[in-house]
C-alpha cells in the first residue's frame, strides 16, 4: 500500500474548469505530481472512490439542500479541505442569483416548471464548512494550485497573495487600463493571477476576491471619477463580490 | 572630457557595441514606451515619454533567484549579470540609481544588486523641460544630474549632440565605438543657459534642505489622514518608483522536490501585510501610517543618509496612483507652500 | 560613488549549514536547539545579536541566540513555533541541518559591557523574552563580582511558560550569600505556586536599586514594554540606563528589504537591542 497522501476532487455547481486548470499539466508535471500523491477520487477522470482523504479540493459553489449535506459528509472524512477556484472559494458567477427573489429567480430560469424549487443561495464553501486553504480565481492558476499542493505537502501555510493585483500589472509594465478609459477592479483585488487579464488587453473583474482590508470606498470614488454613476459602479463588483459583505452587506435585496 | 557627434554616429555605436554588450534603451511595444533591450539601434524610441517603470530592474529585477539548491544540501549563490550599456537615461533615472547604488552598496554591499551595476555603462540623455505635468524634478532639482552616468549626451540642434565622458568606463565606449569630435565648452555652457532659462520660473520645494526636519515635525499633520484615507494600499506608487527597493523572499521547491530555489521579489511598504510578522501582528496596520512611512523615506528618514532629496519627481508615482496622491501635494503641505489649510 | 571601490558580499544571502546537536521541550510551542557550526571557528556574536535561519524549500526567520559567546563553535537557539520556518524546525531532530546566516544586528556590544561594570544590572523578562536575555543573563552570572549586583525579574503566565526552570532553580540556589537574585511572578500560578503572584511589574517594588547606578535590560512581550517603563520612570530611572531588545520583521538581516525599518531605524542594523533615550520618540517602535 501506497504511503503517499490521498487526494481527491470534488464538484458542485460550477463549470468543472478548475478542475480541467488543476491537471492541465505537462506529462512531466503530472508524473512529478503522481510521485507525491496518489489521487484517490475524481469524477472528471475516473470512477474510484475511497473512505477518507489527506486532501479535499473542492470545485464549485454550495447552491442546493443536499450540497450543504455532502459537503459536510466530505469535510467529515477529509484531513484537508481546499477550495478550488471562484464557485467555491466566493460563489463565483452562481451568487449573481443571489441579487433575485427565489420565485422571480425560478420564473426566470425555468419557466414552466413549478417544481423545481431546491435551489438555495449560492454559497462559498467556508460558509458551510471549515476551509483549510484556498484557491481562488476564475479559472484557477495551475502554478498557484501547484504550489499549494506543495506547501500543503511541506507542511507550509499555503499562502496565497493579500495584495492587490495594481503589483503583478505595474511588475509586467502595463498601461494602467484606467488610462484606456476602461475601469477595473484590479486596485482592490488579489493578485496571484500575474495580472493575466490587464495584461491582455482585457480588465480585473474580481475573480479571486477583494484582498483583505480593501478601501471599497475610495474605489468606488474612483469608479465614480471615471465617469460611472454609483449604481453602476457597484455594478461592476456584481459578477464576483456578491459574498464580499464589505460591498454588499445582506440587506442588499 | 567633452566630445561633440551626431544622431547617426550614436546609432551606429549602438550597434558596434551591441557584438558585446547588451543595449538597453526606451523602445516603442504596441502603445507603450518602455525601456527595453534592443536588437539594433533602430529599436530605439528617439524621443522623452515617461514609462510605467524605471530602469531599475536591469540592476534590480522584479523577481530574481538569490539561491538555487539541491535536496542534498548543494547551495549555490546565484547572480545574472551581462555587461550592459543602459542607454538615454534621463537625470530623474539617473539620480535613483545614484540612490540605490549608495543604498544597495551601504553597510553590507548587495552582490546581486552590485555585480549588474558594475558591468553596466550609463549614458544620460539630458533634458531641457520637464515631460509631462505630472513630473516635478525641478521640485528637489534632479532635473540635473550631477553623477551616475558614465556619458552624458546634450541635445543641440540639428541631431548633434555634445557627448560629456565622466568615468573610465565611458572613456571606454567612446574611444572605441562613438565617431566624435572635440566638443567645446562653450557650447556646454550655452546649452546650459538656455536649460536654466526653460526652467527658470519652475522653483524648487522651498525649505527643501529642511525636509527632514521638517516631515519629523509634522508627524500628524492633517494631511496624512487626509490624504491616507483614500489611499487604496495598491502598492503602485512603490513599484514605479525609481527609488524603491524593499523587497520579500520566498522559498520553493520543485514539484519534483529534488531542487529549488530562494527568489527575491519586489515588496512595497504600502502593502497591508508588509510589517506583518508570523504572529499576526502588523506594526504598521493603516493606510494612513504606511503613506507616512513612504513619504518619509523620500523625505526624511533617507534623505538624512543620502544627503539629498530620495524623491526624484520622476511623476511615475502620481500617474500610477488612481487616488491622486502625490509626493509634491503632501510635501507642500509640510513646508506650507500651498497656503492652503488642512485642518 | 566609485562603484569599483564598494566591498560587495558575495556571501551575503548564502547560508552555512550547521547541525543540530542537542534538542529540549519546554512546551509543545517552545523548544531548545543546540547548534554546531560544520566549520571550524565560533559564530562570534554579542549577547542579543540574532541569527536567520533557513530550511530549505521553506524559508528564512530570523531567531535570537540564546548562549553566550564563548561556546566554540556551539551556540543555543530557543524558539516559539509560530511560523512555516519555526514549525518545521520543530519536527528536526539531533544531527539534522539547518542552514544559518549571521550573526545579525545590535547586541550588548563592548561599550555597553563598559557601562555596565560595577553597575546593578535589573534583567527584566516576560515569558519567552527570556531566550533573548539569556545569552547575556549566562555571561554576566560567572563574572558577577564584575557588578555591584545582579537582579532578574522574570514573569510568565504559568509555570509551565518558565523557560529553562533548571537553569533557573541554579539561578534561585546561587543567590543565596551572593550579588546575585531571581524574582519570579506568575499571572496564573497553580496551587503549589510559593512565589509572587501577578503581572512583572508587581516584581518592582519589590527590588531595592539606585536608579542612577543600575543598568536595566528588558524583553517580553510588545505590550509589557509600555508598563515597565511607565514603572522604572516613577522611579526616575535614567532613560540611557534603560536597555531593550525589540523585535520586528527582520527578513534580510542586512538593512536592505525594508521591513523591520520602524521610521527611520532598521531594527536588524540599529536593534534588536537599543537604549531607551536613543528611541524614546520613535512612535513606530512603541
Amino acid at each position: 500500500m501506497s504511503k503517499k497522501p490521498k487526494v481527491a476532487f470534488f464538484d458542485f455547481t460550477g463549470c468543472e474548469g478548475c478542475q480541467l486548470c488543476a491537471v492541465d499539466l505537462t506529462p512531466e508535471q503530472l508524473f512529478d505530481l503522481l510521485a507525491l500523491v496518489d489521487i484517490v477520487e475524481f469524477r472528471e477522470v475516473m470512477t474510484d472512490k475511497a473512505e477518507s482523504y489527506d486532501i479535499a479540493f473542492i470545485e464549485g459553489s454550495i447552491s442546493r439542500k443536499p450540497d450543504e449535506e455532502k459537503i459536510k459528509d466530505i469535510r467529515a472524512r477529509s484531513k484537508l479541505l481546499v477550495t478550488l477556484g471562484a464557485c467555491s472559494t466566493i460563489a463565483g458567477v452562481n451568487a449573481l442569483r443571489n441579487f433575485y427573489p427565489d420565485d422571480k429567480l425560478l420564473h426566470l430560469v425555468y419557466p414552466g416548471h413549478p417544481e423545481i424549487d431546491r435551489t438555495t443561495i449560492a454559497r462559498g464553501v467556508s460558509e458551510v464548512v471549515k476551509v483549510d486553504a484556498m484557491i481562488p480565481g476564475c479559472p484557477i492558476d495551475t502554478h498557484e494550485f501547484l504550489r499549494v499542493v506543495k506547501d500543503l505537502l511541506l507542511g507550509k501555510k499555503p499562502e496565497i497573495p493579500t495584495y492587490p493585483v495594481c503589483v503583478e500589472c505595474k511588475m509586467n509594465e502595463n498601461t494602467c487600463v484606467y488610462e484606456k478609459g476602461i475601469h477595473c477592479l484590479g486596485p482592490v483585488i488579489r493578485a496571484g493571477c500575474n495580472a493575466i487579464c490587464p495584461s491582455n488587453g482585457g480588465y480585473c473583474f474580481g475573480c479571486r476576491g477583494a484582498i483583505p482590508k480593501a478601501n471599497i470606498e475610495s474605489m468606488k470614488e474612483i469608479l465614480q471619477k471615471y465617469n460611472l454613476s454609483a449604481a453602476d459602479a457597484l455594478d461592476k463588483f456584481k459578477l464576483f463580490l456578491e459574498r464580499d459583505k464589505e460591498i454588499f452587506p445582506d440587506d442588499k435585496n | 572630457m567633452l566630445l561633440k557627434t551626431t544622431k547617426t554616429a550614436l546609432l551606429k555605436g549602438i550597434d558596434q557595441v551591441l557584438s558585446t554588450y547588451q543595449v538597453a534603451a526606451l523602445t516603442k511595444q504596441d502603445s507603450r514606451v518602455l525601456y527595453n533591450y534592443v536588437k539594433t539601434s533602430h529599436d530605439i524610441f528617439w524621443g522623452c515619454r515617461p514609462t510605467v517603470l524605471p530602469p531599475k530592474k536591469f540592476f534590480f529585477p522584479p523577481h530574481e533567484t538569490l539561491l538555487d539548491y539541491t535536496a542534498d544540501g548543494q547551495i549555490i549563490a546565484k547572480i545574472e549579470s551581462k555587461p550592459l550599456v543602459l542607454f538615454g537615461i534621463h537625470p530623474c533615472d539617473l539620480r535613483g540609481i545614484q540612490i540605490l547604488d549608495e543604498a544597495f552598496a551601504d553597510l553590507h554591499g548587495d552582490p546581486n544588486y552590485l555585480e549588474r551595476r558594475e558591468k553596466a555603462i550609463i549614458i544620460g540623455l539630458d533634458c531641457h523641460q520637464t515631460c509631462d505635468q505630472d513630473s516635478f524634478c525641478y521640485k528637489v532639482g534632479a532635473h540635473y544630474a550631477k553623477t551616475g552616468y558614465d556619458i552624458m549626451l546634450y541635445p543641440l540642434k540639428d541631431d548633434q549632440y555634445l557627448v560629456e565622458v565622466a568615468t573610465d568606463r565611458g572613456n571606454v565606449f567612446a574611444e572605441q565605438f562613438l565617431r566624435a569630435i572635440k566638443g567645446e565648452e562653450k557650447e556646454l555652457e550655452e546649452y546650459q543657459q538656455a536649460k536654466a532659462k526653460a526652467f527658470e520660473s519652475l522653483k524648487p520645494f522651498k525649505d527643501l534642505e529642511k525636509f527632514p526636519e521638517l516631515f519629523q515635525e509634522n508627524t500628524h499633520h492633517p494631511v496624512w489622514e487626509h490624504e491616507g484615507a483614500r489611499c487604496l494600499s495598491c502598492g503602485s506608487c512603490v513599484m514605479v518608483c525609481p527609488t524603491c527597493y524593499c523587497f520579500n523572499v520566498t522559498d520553493d521547491w520543485e514539484l519534483n522536490m529534488r531542487a529549488g530555489k530562494r527568489q527575491r521579489h519586489w515588496d512595497a511598504c504600502m502593502l497591508h501585510d508588509f510589517t506583518t510578522v508570523a504572529t499576526g501582528e502588523n506594526f504598521r496596520p493603516t493606510a494612513t501610517a504606511r503613506l507616512h512611512h513612504r513619504i518619509n523615506r523620500k523625505f526624511n528618514y533617507l534623505m538624512k543618509k543620502h544627503g539629498q532629496s530620495v524623491c526624484v519627481g520622476c511623476g511615475r508615482c502620481v500617474r500610477a496612483c488612481l487616488a491622486d496622491i502625490s509626493p509634491k501635494t503632501i510635501a507642500e503641505a509640510i513646508n506650507g507652500e500651498d497656503e492652503k489649510e488642512w485642518n | 560613488m566609485e562603484l569599483a571601490l564598494v566591498q560587495s558580499n558575495a556571501k551575503l544571502y548564502l547560508p552555512e549549514p550547521a547541525r543540530i546537536v542537542k534538542v529540549r521541550n519546554f512546551t509543545e510551542h517552545e523548544k531548545f536547539f543546540q547548534i554546531e557550526l560544520l566549520r571550524k571557528g565560533s559564530l562570534g556574536h554579542d549577547p542579543g545579536q540574532f541569527v536567520e535561519v533557513s530550511i530549505l524549500g521553506i524559508g528564512e526567520a530570523p531567531i535570537s541566540i540564546a548562549s553566550p559567546p564563548d561556546s566554540g563553535n556551539r551556540f543555543d537557539l530557543c524558539a516559539r513555533a509560530v511560523g512555516d520556518v519555526t514549525k518545521k524546525l520543530f519536527t528536526f531532530k539531533k544531527n539534522d541541518l539547518i542552514y544559518i546566516r549571521g550573526p545579525f544586528g545590535h547586541g550588548f556590544d563592548d561599550k555597553i559591557f563598559q557601562r555596565m561594570r560595577g553597575k546593578h544590572l535589573l534583567f527584566i523578562a516576560g515569558g519567552i523574552g527570556y531566550f533573548p536575555l539569556r545569552s547575556l543573563i549566562n555571561q554576566v552570572i560567572p563574572n558577577a563580582k564584575n557588578y555591584k549586583k545582579i537582579s532578574i525579574l522574570y514573569g510568565c503566565k504559568t509555570s509551565q511558560d518558565r523557560m529553562f526552570p533548571d537553569e533557573l532553580k541554579k539561578i534561585h540556589h546561587l543567590s543565596v550569600g551572593s550579588n546575585v537574585e531571581l524574582l519570579e511572578t506568575l499571572d496564573h500560578p497553580e496551587a503549589d505556586w510559593t512565589g509572587n503572584v501577578g503581572v512583572i511589574t508587581t516584581l518592582i517594588p519589590k527590588i531595592d536599586f539606585d536608579p542612577a547606578e543600575t543598568i536595566a535590560i528588558i524583553v517580553g512581550p510588545p505590550i509589557m514594554y509600555k508598563f515597565v517603563l511607565t514603572s522604572l520612570m516613577d522611579k526616575h530611572m535614567p532613560k540611557e540606563n534603560i536597555y531593550m531588545s525589540l523585535e520586528r520583521r527582520m527578513k534580510c538581516g542586512v538593512g536592505k528589504c525594508g521591513h523591520c525599518q520602524m521610521e527611520g531605524v532598521y531594527v536588524c542594523q540599529k536593534g534588536p537591542v537599543f537604549n531607551y533615550a536613543d528611541v524614546e520618540h520613535n512612535e513606530e517602535l512603541f
